[in-house]
């Protein structure tokens, strides 16, 4: 039996804990409140964006497609020439976007697949992005798959490209690609099956009979997360999957290498490339567009800036023409008086 | 005669009168339970003590706890009514919830056929090595999920042995609801199966030797000693194994990308639409699948209090 007495006693601490508690709950909210998400959307990183001390650490925000060349190549190499550290995190171009907007995330640099995901950003936490290289759609496949024997036929041009759709289709094919919806890639190979559809004259319905239909749905049964798609190819679990060329150079895989005028990975295109769309969740419909590789800061970091100038060397191109992109001449998009002078001296302004 | 095992837990007081009356842990504190508490000295005194050793111990425990909830604190302060109204009303938005439920439903359903009989063998001794099948139940606890989620992939991707005799049946574990289930399984099972064989291990085992040796054929020793012994262990052993497999993503989002569950659906709504659209699935995901695990452990101590008397 408990005593009566000590019961009350303890009501009464739990009562006067309880009121503490509440209070500093309420300080906590109040101080959430008024800075936390409005102050982190506009400045996540104050002491960054409005001093010139460069912070340690440059987190950058990157398409999950350069993750083997950022964690592996240019991170160490950035470490070891500038004397800041690097972190990375990868995901979805579009998604990366959507958390820096929410100020989920808080990164000072940010390298997307194509200028939008940046572009959605402007002008609250950056106004410029420079492009700087490109990479091409590729169809990368399964080595033990019964139609390895054609898939490396197509490769070699010993068969002819369009052959490479009537596989495609085939009952049972295994193929696997990312959601249009989320990531550029997963809309770059509905793109690069549109036209191939018109440069082949394949046949009307050719897409829709590879990907099922609306070609944006996100239930597709061959459609998984980035971080799940190569793995499950490189498990053999698959028979092909989009890739981009880089990604299937840095992962030394299989994979079938696409006309230009198909891949997106040609800048001069990109009228033609424009010709194919999809319309995804929203109801918002995206054009196709050359695969682009763009940096920017984010709110003006200091470290940002130092990461950027040096992906816009001469060596951090050089590590990305190494890793299986195409440079282009580094070209700034939006305002340049914005951009970081270490960036603008790259860039010979 | 002493006994040889002691009970471990407090289903077992009730072979135990003494320790029933001791009430556990709870004895020490309890002035009820000490001889001559009260008249040792002045009566203020001890209550003193009592009221600030109260207060620091109810302090202490509400610091812990806080700091377990803050996320979900952060998660109710960051919260608005038009965010919740404008993300649960888009068309289809609540499919996620009906799949989370359905897919939990039935992953329970696997883990009370498959796994209790495991844990009841793994309590009992009964199996060889006992260590080693503890071992392997651990091992999967240890694995991140994202890695079992890799490992699924080698083991009933499409193009396994596996893979094809669930093809062979018309099914497929990839991208379906099976392989959302499967992984749910993965990411659960541990922690079933472990909590379940705690339970079991609880139960005096004199207790069903005595109902065998009244006569009790072994499926009614289980239908009226055993399982109703080990009934509030099992309960929150299950309680456990839902909350898991209700906020399962690693190994879910490899296998299964799919049917959207709930923690897949804050996912991909994070990464459409962002944060703000993303939160009020998280509150879905709290309300749905809080009751369960609430009522569990309600059900749970009511039950070891009733048996103590």
């Amino acid at each position: 039996m408990i005593h009566p007495m000590s019961r009350s006693g303890t009501r009464r601490s739990a009562l006067l804990v309880i009121a503490f508690i509440g209070l500093a709950v309420a300080g906590c909210g109040s101080s959430a409140g008024s800075g936390s998400p409005a102050q982190s959307s506009s400045s996540p990183s104050p002491s960054r964006a409005n001093t010139n001390i460069p912070a340690g650490t440059a987190n950058v925000a990157y398409a999950a497609s350069l993750a083997y060349l950022n964690e592996k190549i240019v991170g160490p190499a950035f470490e070891q020439a500038d004397l800041l550290k690097y972190s990375g995190r990868a995901g979805p171009s579009d998604g990366l976007s959507k958390e820096i907007a929410s100020g989920e995330i808080t990164p000072d640099v940010f390298e997307s697949v194509g200028g939008d995901p940046i572009a959605a950003l402007e002008p609250k936490f950056t106004k410029w992005y420079v492009q700087f290289a490109t990479t091409s759609i590729v169809l990368a496949y399964n080595p033990a798959s019964k139609y390895a024997k054609q898939f490396k036929a197509i490769a070699n041009g010993t068969e002819p490209v369009r052959n490479l759709f009537s596989i495609l289709q085939q009952p049972g094919f295994k193929l696997g690609r990312t959601d249009p919806n989320l990531d550029p890639q997963g809309r770059a190979f509905i793109y690069m099956l549109e036209l191939a559809q018109m440069k082949y004259h394949l046949p009307a319905g050719t897409v829709t009979k590879i990907l099922g239909s609306p070609l944006a749905s996100a239930s597709a049964s061959e459609i998984f997360d980035e971080a799940a798609l190569e793995p499950r190819l490189q498990a053999g679990q698959l028979d092909a999957s989009s890739a981009y060329l880089s990604q299937a150079i840095q992962l030394h895989l299989h994979y079938i290498k696409l006309p230009a005028a198909i891949n997106l990975g040609d800048a001069a295109l990109a009228a033609q490339y424009g010709k194919a769309s999809i319309t995804i969740t929203g109801n918002v419909t995206k054009h196709g567009s050359p695969l682009v590789i763009d940096i920017t800061t984010i709110n003006n970091s200091v470290a940002g800036a130092k990461f950027a100038s040096y992906v816009l060397s001469p060596a951090g191109l050089t590590l990305h023409k190494q890793g299986g992109y195409t440079l282009l001449r580094p070209t700034l998009t939006g305002d340049a008086s914005a951009a970081p002078p270490s960036v603008r001296s790259e860039l010979g302004g | 005669m002493p006994a040889r095992r002691r009970p471990r837990c407090a289903v077992s007081w009730a072979a135990s009168p003494a320790a029933a009356a001791g009430g556990g842990v709870r004895g020490g504190d309890d002035p009820g339970q000490q001889p001559g508490a009260g008249s040792g000295g002045p009566a203020g005194a001890p209550r003193a003590i009592r009221s600030v050793s109260g207060f620091v111990s109810v302090a202490i425990a509400g610091v812990v706890w806080l700091a377990l909830l803050g996320p979900v604190i952060a998660l109710l302060t960051h919260l608005s009514v038009g965010a919740i109204g404008s993300s649960l009303s888009a068309p289809g938005a609540l499919t996620p919830l009906v799949v989370s439920i359905e897919s939990g439903a039935v992953t329970m359903a696997v883990l009370l056929l498959l796994g209790t009989p495991l844990a009841w063998l793994l309590a009992r001794g009964a199996l060889p090595f006992p260590r080693v099948w503890e071992a392997g139940v651990l091992t999967v606890l240890l694995l991140p999920p994202l890695v079992i989620g890799l490992l699924l992939v080698f083991m009933i991707g499409p193009f396994t042995p596996i893979g094809e005799g669930i093809a062979a049946l018309h099914l497929s574990a990839s991208n379906t609801f099976l392989a959302l289930v499967i992984a749910q399984v993965y990411e659960s099972a541990p922690y079933y199966v472990l909590g379940a064989q705690a339970a079991f291990s609880s139960i005096d085992p004199r207790m069903e030797q005595q109902a065998a040796l009244l006569g009790d054929r072994p499926w009614r020793v289980l239908r009226r000693v055993t399982l109703p012994l080990a009934g509030p262990g099992l309960a929150m052993a299950l309680a456990v194994a839902w909350a898991r497999a209700m906020g399962a993503f690693g190994a879910v989002i490899i296998v299964a990308y799919h049917p959207y569950g709930l923690p897949l659906q804050i996912w991909t709504t994070l990464q459409e639409t962002g944060l703000a659209s993303a939160l009020p699935f998280a509150l879905v995901l709290l309300v749905v699948a809080l009751p369960l695990p609430l009522a569990a452990y309600i059900w749970s101590a009511r039950a070891r209090r009733r048996r103590r008397g």
